[in-house]
């Protein structure tokens, strides 16, 4: 039976399906982000001279030895640059409450970065990390990742997990992302870190080739690069309006 | 709303047959354009292929040089260079595959199985020096049989491309020494190793041939026992009169150091054996017949070849002889010492055996010969002359033929040796300089063959890699900068405008090619000129319609466009897997890149669902599922792999076969469809064709593949072959037969045929619910009772998916057919590739990344990721040439090649078939079929951008590297890898991606449901 005969005797019409109801959100609701205006003392500068040190202590002969070490240095590290993070953040707002609260943000960041250390030890097997070898390696790797890029976010956000979704997932993230520093040194730390697995397969038989130095080399590095970013793009947003009258930031 | 709705408001009833007749015509005409449309598009897409493939040719011809073959063939006739006389009137020519030199010399105090197990070689040698002579054997890479044996007969150099076509073993048609035999109607008896029949057939006496499968590496006595059963009788004196020559190829050595090692007890009793086969055969011989014993090649540590260590080309030459009145011209003793496992031993290369043989037999020299007579063969220094003299007028005539005189050092040469010869004394000075002026001028024209045919053209190298990256630009704005909407409009513009610039090309390079004369051929010129041609043609309309600004204008909107996250990550995922070819590093280390690449966007995927504001609940948990699923697959299917040589130690080979694997088979049996069928499910289109497809036919086959390999696993296993159980491995063989034809049978014709048909994914269902808000279903009312919304009312099923669920059929098909093919752990890693497409659909309409250039991108790496985990490198030896032979046990064109093309781009097929699901999974029917093909049509385009852009960039590495250390071992491999999948995807993606797939599908939903 051919189609076009049955074709009139019918109309097919199509209802609209939910996904239809887009609900089309009016921008006029500003979400708000903290949005720390003392960059320069929460630059994660620490990052660049640590991993610098540790190159110093003898990071290329020992990685396992040496991270193991430093474990609690830099967790004691994280612990001052968590309170110059919140001092940062109150600082632009009035005196409220939070300010009490302060020693227990930073304790229950550090104990909550400390758990997902194991999150991020199984996204980095997942992502190709080795199986069997250099577990140990690897996981001191995820709990230094989980230190350095998600505990700052956990203190910026004060925790709030509804927040740092909306942070990253909003519309205008690209946008949002890009203004805060302590936001930026954490993609930073997850982009070095991936960026960090290019030499690897490198035949040239270097000490500095070792599982996971480059790998944490790129976080470290790419963590204080990427909050900078937010600084040339300051800079470039005053350039750029200098001649027209100043725009509000 | 659609005209059609609003007539029948109009006219209500009445004009029934009016309407019908117009909408007839109106769905005649809208077929009508769409097809005309997709015509268009099809030869646009022909032109593209067509120019990508001059580019790859051009490229190809420049980088891998093929010797040229003259077809010439050498005669006594006006021309001395044949022998006065025949000094033998018999041969027996036996070939030892793999007899490393030092197999056959004295190794004092190694205990090593491979030595002091065949001594009688060199025991002759020195205890009968004037009848026995050995010699170190020296063979040009690749050291692969096919190659020796051509090199062994005809003289010439072998070259890169020959060692791609030893599967092929086609036909030699070259001058060569058997041909010569056969034109002097002399009888050839062979028996052994079927690679000789492949290339001399038609040369042997066929009532004396007897050739035995070689691919077998594992049966190491068949071929021997087969040839010593027939060696023997043929060499009583009752039967000598029925042969002049008797071949004999050994291949038990070369077997147990493939399947072993050489350091294998059984390489002792192999030996041992051969030793004695050699000292009957001396027994048996008359004096009239000259014995030759070789090897075609050694073996490396492991037992394989291939390559050009020292190990792998060094080989034996032993001749004897009982004739009286010939003695071996044996040099200083000197010359012939074993200690050190005989490194300083004498030793020729194997082309010179062929000048050899043939003034011995008194047969003139091939044509394409370029050894030189070895020494010790000839019993005086005069008859050595004399023979030098021969080969030498035999290889000028050869340059003179092949138009090699350039070179003036050889030319020279040429003149020093036939002036000196012609003026010559009879006194032992002169002859010994003259045979040193031969040997000279052989060196060097030799030397000057060598550097011509290792030579890259850097001209041809440069168009090709200008035409492929015309082609890509070309690609580029076809498939993102010029909106799809115009381009679907423009097709005829195009082809009118190209086909005009072909013509008006050709006629350029025509005239360039009879004005200029340039130094190529006139194909290649004609070539080019098609070349830009296409190139020009293309432009032209644009050019015509838009302007310089215009484009720049579209480049800089496709840049922003293109400003997010997800387009980043597929230009950087392009950019990055185009820089691997930069360093050997990165391309031996691709596979790991790969799935790196696979892993990133999982975890992206993983990320996004997660941040992802304004979405249901449901969605949230199904997006963070399906990215988790994806995740974890990819995990696994990067822990399959294959190591390269160069890999090592880093790397740990798991494609092997076992019986967890093949266990493994039965479970993917049970569990792939179920996992396809909720998928079906989600999108609630499981109904008709699906049922027959997945649960039925998908099921089977799978099932009769994990019974094949079970039979294969079972058959080949060590404890079965050791068993009584052994003498029904001729049932399995032919049971295996059956399975693979039925299975290939059904999945590559019968379920095609039945594709075309048009099966869709609908069933039809009644429901009280109008007002559903499920989005895979639509209500269908009675245009009678059309007036209230909430009677019992008939709903279509799977309407949401339509397109979809009835294309994923086409790719189970291909599917199915490449998973037979592949072995056991890589079918587990195809079927994985489905689900990793299924769940990569579902993400891909989740995160709304449908219209995204990195949808395409992600497929072509998922296709790369499953070429190395179903056991492929870019390497040639990692080509699984034994899956040719599952349909058939010989070579049979079309279908041992189709299973290789199936084995080795399997997961490329597979990809390419699921491009236009990027667009067709999960949408309602359409109206407008001529968009969404246009939308496909940018899809595959942009596969092919991405695909071309890595062809080109090893292109250029390759080049680039050409000097490089690692060129033949890493980067031409790769190139050739390239080159090959350029090819395929073009033609794929065309033909049955576009033409049969997205065709059809279209047309099929469009009659039913498009008004």
């Amino acid at each position: 039976m051919s189609p076009n005969i049955k074709a009139p005797s019918k109309t097919v019409s199509f209802l609209h399906d939910g996904s239809t109801e887009v609900v089309n959100i009016e921008d006029k609701v500003v979400l708000k982000f903290p949005n720390s205006n003392i960059p320069l003392l929460t630059l994660p500068i620490h990052n660049a001279f640590f991993i610098v040190g540790l190159f110093l202590y003898g990071l290329q002969q020992d990685p396992k030895g040496i991270l193991r070490k430093n474990l609690v240095t830099y967790i004691v590290i994280q612990f001052s640059y968590g309170y110059l993070i919140t001092i940062a953040c109150s600082n632009k707002k009035k005196k409220d409450r939070s300010e009490d609260n302060r020693g227990l943000l930073i304790g229950a960041s550090m104990a909550i970065s400390l758990l997902l250390s194991l999150p991020v030890f199984i996204t980095l097997i997942l992502l190709g990390a080795p199986l069997i070898e250099y577990l140990e390696e690897t996981y001191l790797l995820g709990l230094y990742l989980s230190l350095s890029a998600i505990y700052p976010l956990l203190i910026q956000f004060k925790c709030n997990y509804e927040t740092l979704v909306n942070f990253f997932g909003n519309g205008n993230a690209l946008q949002v992302v890009s203004q805060n520093h302590v936001a930026m040194s954490s993609v930073g730390y997850a982009v070095g870190t991936w960026i960090g697995v290019i030499p690897l397969p490198l035949d040239w038989d270097r000490d500095w080739q070792k599982w996971p130095i480059t790998l944490l080399t790129g976080g470290m590095a790419g963590s204080f690069l990427g909050s900078l970013i937010p600084l040339f793009l300051d800079c470039y947003r005053k350039f750029t309006s200098k001649p027209g009258s100043k725009k509000e930031l | 709303m659609n005209p059609e709705t609003k007539a029948s408001g109009l006219y209500p009833g009445g004009n029934q047959y009016f309407l019908q007749r117009q909408q007839q015509s109106r769905s005649r005409i809208k077929q009508q354009k769409f097809w005309f449309t997709s015509l268009g598009y099809l030869i646009v897409l022909s032109f593209f292929a067509l120019l990508q493939f001059i580019g790859i040719i051009l490229f190809t011809q420049g980088f891998l040089l093929s010797r040229q073959v003259l077809p010439q063939v050498s005669s006594c006739n006006g021309s001395d260079i044949c022998s006065e006389g025949a000094k033998f009137d018999k041969l027996v020519f036996l070939v030892i595959d793999a007899l490393r030199f030092d197999f056959t010399i004295d190794a004092e105090g190694s205990d090593k199985h491979y030595h002091n197990n065949f001594p009688i070689l060199h025991k002759l040698s020195q205890e009968e020096p004037d009848n026995a002579l050995l010699l170190k054997f020296i063979s040009d890479p690749p050291t692969t049989t096919l190659q020796r044996l051509k090199g062994l007969t005809t003289g010439a150099l072998p070259t890169f491309i020959d060692a791609g076509s030893n599967f092929n073993g086609d036909a030699i048609d070259e001058d060569n020494w058997i041909l010569q035999l056969h034109k002097n109607n002399k009888s050839v008896a062979f028996m052994g190793d079927d690679t000789w029949m492949a290339l001399f057939e038609k040369y042997f006496n066929p009532k004396l041939s007897f050739p035995y499968d070689s691919l077998n590496v594992l049966d190491t006595e068949t071929v021997d026992n087969g040839v010593i059963s027939h060696l023997f009788p043929l060499l009583e004196s009752e039967n000598s009169t029925k042969w002049d020559v008797l071949i004999g190829h050994f291949l038990g050595v070369d077997h147990i150091g493939h399947s072993y090692n050489p350091n294998h007890f059984m390489m002792k009793k192999k030996l041992e054996q051969m030793n004695q086969v050699i000292t009957d055969v001396i027994k048996k011989i008359d004096d009239s017949t000259l014995l030759v014993v070789i090897g075609d090649h050694g073996m490396d540590a492991t037992g394989n070849h291939g390559g050009d260590s020292k190990d792998e080309i060094e080989t034996s030459l032993f001749m004897y002889s009982k004739q009286k009145r010939f003695k071996f011209h044996k040099k200083h003793k000197s010359h012939y010492d074993t200690s050190d496992l005989g490194k300083r031993y004498r030793s020729v290369n194997q082309i010179d055996l062929v000048p050899t043989i043939s003034l011995l037999l008194g047969l003139p020299i091939p044509f394409n010969n370029l050894g030189y007579p070895i020494d010790e063969a000839f019993e005086d220094d005069k008859k050595l002359s004399a023979a030098s003299y021969k080969t030498i007028r035999q290889i000028e005539d050869f340059r003179l033929a092949s138009g090699l005189t350039n070179d003036e050092v050889v030319n020279s040469k040429y003149e020093d040796f036939t002036t000196f010869y012609s003026n010559m004394k009879k006194s032992k000075k002169d002859e010994l300089k003259a045979i040193e002026l031969a040997k000279n001028y052989q060196i060097s024209s030799l030397e000057h063959c060598k550097s011509m045919w290792a030579r890259f053209d850097l001209n041809l190298i440069s168009v090709g890699i200008i035409i492929l990256s015309l082609s890509l630009i070309l690609l580029m704005t076809y498939s993102r900068s010029i909106p799809s909407v115009r381009v679907s409009t423009m097709s005829f513009e195009f082809i009118g405008s190209i086909v005009a610039m072909i013509l008006l090309g050709l006629v350029l390079s025509f005239s360039v090619f009879f004005v200029f004369r340039p130094h190529i051929s006139l194909n290649k010129c004609l070539s080019v000129g098609v070349a830009f041609g296409i190139t020009i043609g293309y432009w032209a309309p644009i050019m015509d319609r838009f302007s310089v600004d215009w484009i720049c204008q579209q480049t800089k909107d496709f840049f922003i466009y293109n400003f997010n996250f997800w387009s980043f990550l597929g230009m950087s995922f392009a950019v990055l897997h185009a820089l691997v070819f930069a360093s050997n590093s990165y391309v031996v280390w691709e596979d790991k890149m790969i799935s790196f690449f696979v892993l990133t966007f999982g975890f992206s995927c993983f990320f996004s669902c997660i941040t992802k504001i304004n979405q249901s609940k449901y969605k949230k948990i199904m997006g963070i599922s399906h990215s988790i699923t994806f995740i974890i697959l990819s995990r696994l299917v990067s822990m399959i792999n294959v190591c390269r040589e160069e890999q090592h130690p880093y790397c740990k080979v798991t494609f092997r076969m076992s019986w967890w694997s093949v266990l493994l088979l039965y479970v993917i049996a049970i569990i792939i469809p179920l996992i396809i069928s909720s998928f079906y499910k989600l999108t609630n289109s499981y109904y008709s064709a699906a049922p027959i497809w997945i649960g039925k036919g998908v099921r089977y086959m799978l099932l009769l593949n994990a019974i094949y390999w079970t039979l294969d696993f079972i058959g080949n296993h060590d404890k079965f072959l050791a068993s009584s159980w052994v003498s029904i491995s001729p049932i399995l063989k032919s049971l295996k037969l059956g399975i693979a034809r039925v299975v290939l049978g059904i999945t590559l014709v019968l379920t095609n045929f039945g594709w075309s048909k048009g099966p869709l994914c609908i069933s039809i269902g009644a429901t009280n619910n109008v007002d559903n808000t499920s989005e895979s279903k639509s209500s269908v009312t009675d245009n009678n009772s059309s007036s209230s919304g909430n009677s019992t009312s008939s709903i279509i099923l799977g309407y949401g998916n339509i397109y979809g669920s009835s294309y994923f059929l086409l790719v189970l098909n291909f599917a199915v057919s490449a998973i037979f093919v592949s072995k056991p752990l890589g079918a587990i890693s195809l079927s994985i590739l489905l689900v990793q497409i299924l769940t990569l659909l579902e993400l891909i309409d989740m995160l709304d990344l449908r219209r995204n250039l990195l949808s395409s991108i992600m497929l072509c790496i998922l296709g790369y990721q499953h070429f190395f985990s179903t056991g492929h490198q870019a390497t040639i030896p990692s080509i699984q040439w034994e899956t040719g032979f599952m349909t058939t046990e010989t070579i049979v064109f079309p279908f041992t090649h189709v299973n290789i093309i199936l084995n080795t781009f399997g997961s490329f097929i597979i990809v390419g078939l699921a491009i236009p699901l990027i667009t067709l999974w999960r949408i309602k029917p359409s109206g407008k079929s001529i968009t969404i093909l246009s939308q496909i049509i940018t899809n595959i385009t942009t596969l092919l951008t991405y695909q071309t852009l890595t062809s080109l960039s090893s292109f250029i590495f390759a080049a680039y590297f050409r000097r490089h250390l690692m060129v033949w071992k890493i980067f031409a491999p790769r190139f050739m890898l390239s080159g090959l999948l350029l090819i395929v995807f073009n033609l794929h993606l065309i033909i049955c991606t576009f033409w049969f797939g997205s065709g059809r599908i279209l047309n099929q939903v469009n009659r039913i449901f498009g008004k």
